[in-house]
């Protein structure tokens, strides 16, 4: 009997117990939003066995970025980026052990933390008040280095001209010394309590970790503290200058060619990601095969693709014409767009895309970054999705796609162009 | 039957202890194993084991390969060995080739040769590992690149730095490395040498790979579901023909110029910004002297609640501050770069000199024991991704806990040295 009794202990001990180590589901997919407000942010934990490291990603999102600013008032999300966290609080994260950075895009701003999963709560906390007030020192110190900052990005090889192609397209994101010395410390508050107070969308967690270090008590006491709107409103349209053609001249450029493009149709939209993964292969094959003729012709080339709108962009060698290569990239463009893309090409394709997306596993960030587009969406798509989307995409479609926005003409093409005075 | 029960019962009872102290240690306690130490011959193998993983993680490291030991002769050798090396293998074409790595499996191939090490690594599918480095054995022990591909390496390698499009900042500091290394690899453009470049044959480059990417001066690191037998299967395949070789030997560095402390840099779009460098050497450190010396660069310099971001921003200079520390295998550097308005040049110039004074006399080991205390506990928080996998391993668990005050100070006198100085102005104009 007494043998009975403590084999039925224990049995049932160590079952209880191998149940209750339970992981979270693997797949954000299967979690997806659990917002149950409009106040609320959107919580997605992601939580596997990545690296087998007591290792976690932790971010806090706002829905707001450059964006939302008015040209007047340009450089106030720079700032407020740069004061959110306040020294205390950078104090005791320090004492924590938690890396942290605080950026600020486009269209977010975003604080992403690196810290062992036991401290997870205590950073919650710590950030608990951060989304009530601001609190901004040393305004006139913070705005020189931001025109400090702004000034030495000018010097990047692809920042320089990719800043000024969407300077042209979104002229909010530009700044300069007259406009950020207007902005006030009232303008700051002001602002942050519009957009930032109580406003944060989404929260992320990712990484290697049990139920036993978050329970449903602490889900609710996150969703409680860091109430917010996980909508935003959509972008207002592209104001494209009358010319649809730019010439830069400076004495700090390489000569480049750029094209820029929009997708505004629904359909397009989708087709984009597919598209993108298409034409950049075939452009690196078309490289490959034709090595000798293109390296001679290009050193460089860019695509890029940001919210709706498509940058292309081209760096010739120094003897080459900038005709010339306007020449060569039309060509190029006709021929990928009228080609007929085989099920062969788009299965390898896919295959690429599939083992990227594996290669993504091994780096926190990078799950990390794709959870956080997964719910924030916009024209980029989950990226499984996008894998059984070009397995399954016409060529018909593609050609369709090709011919309408890249082969039509582009909505802006611009070339900056090196010009030495001496 | 009744004894039999009993036996089951106390059986079951065991397995289930097992498989509860197995929960316990080893499903609650998430950590990690690296296994060191597994010989391949004369190469050596590390892993990082994961499970049910479609992808491994695969890192090759040549030791003293890279282009900071290059013959002075061949200078930039090994960056055109970087392109050539997979370029074209066993025969194929370079679109075949390039083909074969893509249905392989393979992803994110990289080969890096600006240090001191010569570095492959790549993204394979699990059950294309064999396969995979029976290609990439070919690249190793028959290189079959051609005369044309390397005269086309040799235009892809920049012989100089263009002032025109390279950075003040990475022009100040290959500045930096000339003054304090002079005419030796470590304060050459890493690049490579021009005349040296335009020199190299197709032997030098077979000879370079057959002496250098040799399994004596090879770690191998692995991430991924794979076993210890499979890490051994795999290398044998990779490795076979390839030569146990000498350990390379690293090259010579020079002392640098002592009658030169400063220079001055122009660069026209530098406008109304001033960007100024300062640079020091160390070298011969022990692991507990890099991580004093971490510690101390970390408090010092590192974040807006540094002291001397602090110090900065009291003394109403508003200044963008960036420092690195270059730990290369025989010897440190370290270099804060600086950008400030123009406007503010002699104020900033006050503060630095005042700082190292302050220095100098006094230390804020209250500080630096709070910093050190971080460093000890994000050690606990683990990599969280794997690409340099082998120099994270290398500073994640350097032996911060072992440093004493006695080594800060060490590590301060040498640092805050004047004559151990270089400083490099960049500007609009001259100064």
């Amino acid at each position: 009997m007494q043998i009975n009794k403590i084999f039925a202990i224990v049995l049932l001990f160590s079952v209880q117990l191998i149940f209750a180590n339970e992981q979270y589901m693997t797949s954000y997919e299967d979690l997806g939003s659990n917002s149950t407000s409009s106040h609320e942010p959107a919580i997605v934990i992601y939580s596997n066995d990545c690296l087998s490291m007591p290792s976690v990603i932790v971010s806090i999102v706002f829905r707001v970025g450059k964006l939302d600013v008015s040209i007047a008032k340009s450089g106030i999300v720079e700032i407020i980026a740069k004061n959110l966290i306040n020294k205390e609080t950078d104090n005791r994260l320090m004492d924590l052990g938690i890396t942290y950075s605080v950026n600020c895009t486009d269209t977010d701003t975003e604080i992403c933390a690196h810290m062992h999963p036991k401290n997870i709560k205590k950073f919650f906390e710590l950030m608990k008040d951060i989304t009530q007030s601001i609190k901004v020192e040393n305004l006139e110190i913070c705005k020189r280095r931001i025109i400090i900052e702004k000034k030495l990005i000018n010097y990047g090889k692809y920042n320089s001209v990719s800043d000024n192609i969407f300077a042209q397209i979104y002229p909010q994101i530009v700044f300069n010394e007259s406009t950020l010395q207007t902005i006030t410390v009232d303008d700051i508050k002001n602002f942050f309590d519009e957009y930032y107070r109580n406003n944060v969308a989404l929260i992320t967690i990712c990484g290697n970790f049990g139920k036993e270090i978050l329970t449903k008590q602490d889900f609710n006491d996150i969703k409680k503290n860091f109430g917010g709107s996980s909508q935003r409103t959509s972008l207002s349209d592209i104001n494209f200058l009358k010319d649809r053609y730019i010439h830069i001249e400076n004495k700090f450029e390489r000569n480049s060619v750029n094209y820029v493009y929009t997708i505004s149709d629904q359909k397009y939209k989708k087709l984009a990601p597919v598209f993108l993964s298409i034409f950049s292969y075939e452009l690196f094959k078309t490289f490959i095969q034709n090595q000798s003729l293109l390296s001679s012709f290009f050193s460089d080339f860019y695509i890029h693709r940001e919210n709706d709108i498509i940058l292309v962009s081209l760096y010739p060698k120094k003897d080459i014409s900038l005709s010339e290569v306007k020449k060569l990239y039309k060509i190029l463009v006709q021929k990928i767009s009228t080609k007929e893309i085989s099920k062969e090409i788009l299965s390898k394709i896919a295959e690429i895309k599939r083992i990227s997306i594996d290669a993504q596993n091994y780096d926190m960030y990078k799950i990390h970054s794709r959870v956080k587009e997964k719910i924030i969406g916009g024209i980029s798509s989950n990226e499984t999705t996008l894998v059984r989307a070009i397995e399954s995409v016409s060529p018909k479609e593609l050609n369709e796609f090709a011919l309408k926005i890249l082969y039509e003409q582009p909505k802006l093409e611009i070339i900056t162009q090196y010009r030495s005075d001496r | 039957m009744k004894k039999i029960t009993t036996k089951l019962k106390i059986t079951i009872s065991a397995i289930a202890l097992v498989l509860f102290c197995s929960v316990l240690f080893l499903g609650k306690n998430i950590s990690y194993f690296i296994f060191q130490g597994i010989n391949i011959g004369s190469a050596e193998a590390y892993v990082l084991p994961l499970k049910n993983r479609e992808m491994v993680y695969v890192k090759l490291v040549f030791k003293n390969a890279g282009v900071l030991h290059d013959d002075i002769e061949l200078h930039g050798i090994s960056n055109l060995v970087s392109v050539l090396l997979f370029k074209k293998i066993n025969g194929l074409s370079t679109e075949e080739t390039a083909e074969k790595i893509i249905d392989l499996g393979i992803r994110e191939l990289n080969v890096d040769s600006s240090a001191d090490d010569f570095k492959i690594s790549f993204f394979v599918r699990y059950n294309r590992i064999k396969e995979a480095f029976a290609f990439f054995n070919k690249a190793f022990v028959a290189p079959s690149f051609s005369d044309g591909d390397l005269e086309t390496a040799k235009e892809l390698i920049p012989s100089a730095m263009d002032p025109e499009t390279t950075s003040p900042g990475q022009l100040m500091m290959q500045k930096v490395f000339e003054m304090l290394y002079g005419n030796c690899n470590y304060g050459m453009n890493p690049a490579g040498t021009s005349q040296a470049i335009s020199g190299v044959s197709k032997v030098d480059i077979q000879a370079f790979i057959k002496q250098k990417l040799t399994c004596k001066n090879l770690k191998i690191f692995f991430v991924g579901d794979v076993s210890k037998s499979d890490i051994k299967t795999y290398s044998k395949i990779l490795l076979v023909n390839v030569p146990d070789g000498d350990v390379n030997t690293p090259a010579k560095i020079g002392q640098g110029s002592s009658n030169e402390p400063s220079a001055t840099i122009t660069k026209e779009n530098m406008k109304d910004v001033i960007g100024i460098a300062y640079g020091i050497r160390i070298d011969q450190l022990s692991d507990v002297e890099r991580a004093a010396l971490r510690i101390i660069i970390t408090a010092i310099f590192e974040g807006n609640n540094s002291d001397f971001s602090d110090g900065l921003v009291k003394s109403d200079i508003a200044c963008k501050t960036h420092v690195k520390l270059v730990d290369r295998s025989l010897s440190t550097s370290v270099l804060l770069c600086s950008y400030i308005d123009k406007k503010d040049f002699d104020n900033y110039m006050k503060y630095v000199n005042s700082k190292i004074a302050e220095y100098n006399s006094s230390i804020d080991y209250e500080k630096l024991n709070k910093v050190q205390e971080y460093f000890i506990k994000i050690a606990n928080n683990g990599f969280y991704n794997v690409s340099d996998i082998d120099e994270q391993m290398k500073y994640t668990y350097m032996p911060f806990d072992k440093v004493t005050q006695e080594h800060f100070l060490t590590i301060i006198k040498h640092l805050f040295n004047r004559n151990n100085m270089k400083t490099v102005i960049c500007s609009a104009t001259s100064m």
